[in-house]
């Protein structure tokens, strides 16, 4: 039923009717964005890498060939953007700066409420090696299979199911390791 | 069932993706092999405390609304929209191959003027066939397919049959995409299009 919703909704952009786009945007918006602060943590970015998604998606559309489900093809494009963006941060001391005085704010928010395993998880899924990261933020927030994992990080499911397996692992040490350091 | 061999399929478990014996298996090692399961009881509870991770400052509900304006306006706005257009309105016999040779004047630049004699095949339908599939030429797609020399080659034809004065060395100094022309870059192909082809486009 997505896919017929989704597929009529492609083919009327595709024949001219361009507010039909409108449509898969206000239905895919909030799962990619979502998706892309995960990766990318500042709103501001996030924004910017969703609009870029759905622009370069509209570019693309007559490419697309319904081989996938249009959000696994918007991810796919999204992880792209995400991608280069995180290259581009990396490289820039000022965007980095902003992005911990970002982060130091909502941390201080959470630590607040009572939440500080919360901060430290996140910030231990943040230290995961980048195709580690987006192999369980996909599984755990996008909840895909691990075939359509495969799909859109570019790789085989074979390769997606060891990241994941290896990032769990990895957090589960971390988580260990700290909590006996509280002991 | 291994204590090695039950973690490895711990991934397929997770997708149900293990056939019926081996799932069985697995279960038993599961129920029997205390290690294991604790390793299993972490890692699913570590999982179910990520999902319990919220979204970093989640965006108030008017966002989304100026998020899908400002999408719609890049859109409305893409040279991509008027190209699409364009395309269209070039859609006759021969309309595909100009409209590419109007992709190949901002595509290759200059550098594809070269006084170099090209093969002159008598037919561009069947030049195209020959190396991109027929409904794909049709969708104006049928280049994706072909190796980068074979592009070369096909659009310095069509350079040369299409824009033999023009002299692009000041316009388009590098390689550039047609989708990535602001609206000036792409009045001015089009201008270039319309002058040397004698045909109108939109």
């Amino acid at each position: 039923m997505v896919f017929d919703e989704d597929r009529s909704l492609i083919e009327e952009v595709l024949s001219g009717r361009l507010e039909a786009f409108e449509g898969l945007i206000r239905k895919y918006q909030k799962p990619i964005f979502y998706f892309v602060q995960r990766m990318l943590r500042r709103q501001e970015d996030s924004d910017d890498v969703t609009q870029k998604t759905f622009v370069q998606a509209y570019r693309n559309l007559a490419k697309f060939r319904f081989e996938s489900s249009f959000k696994t093809w918007l991810t796919k494009i999204a992880i792209n953007l995400a991608r280069n963006q995180l290259r581009i941060l990396s490289r820039s001391f000022f965007e980095l700066d902003d992005q911990v005085a970002d982060e130091k704010t909502q941390n201080e928010m959470e630590r607040r409420e009572g939440e500080e395993e919360k901060i430290w998880l996140k910030q231990a899924l943040d230290g995961l090696p980048p195709t580690q990261k987006e192999v369980v933020v996909l599984r755990i927030y996008d909840e895909l299979s691990f075939k359509k994992i495969a799909q859109v990080v570019g790789s085989n499911e074979g390769t997606a199911k060891v990241n994941f397996h290896h990032g769990m692992r990895r957090l589960k040490e971390m988580y260990e390791k700290r909590r006996k350091s509280e002991e | 069932m291994k204590c090695n061999e039950f973690q490895n399929l711990w991934t397929e478990a997770l997708d149900e993706g293990l056939a019926p014996e081996k799932k069985r298996e697995w279960e038993t090692h599961r129920d029997s092999c205390p290690a294991c399961r604790e390793e299993l009881e972490s890692l699913d509870s570590l999982q179910h405390q990520l999902r319990g991770i919220p979204p970093a400052n989640p965006p108030p509900p008017v966002f989304w609304n100026r998020q899908t304006e400002s999408i719609m306006k890049k859109i409305e706005a893409a040279p991509g929209r008027r190209l699409s257009r364009l395309w269209e309105a070039l859609f006759q016999p021969r309309g595909a191959f100009a409209a590419a040779a109007l992709a190949l004047l901002i595509f290759f630049g200059y550098r594809y003027f070269s006084p170099t004699p090209l093969s002159d095949p008598a037919d561009e339908n069947q030049w195209a066939l020959q190396l991109g599939d027929e409904e794909e030429i049709e969708q104006g797609s049928w280049d994706l397919d072909l190796t980068e020399e074979q592009l070369d080659d096909y659009y310095a034809y069509l350079a040369q049959k299409y824009f033999p004065q023009v002299d692009l060395e000041d316009e388009f100094s590098e390689k550039v995409w047609i989708e990535d022309l602001d609206e000036q870059g792409l009045d001015q192909a089009i201008q270039f299009y319309e002058k040397n082809s004698g045909r109108r486009t939109l």
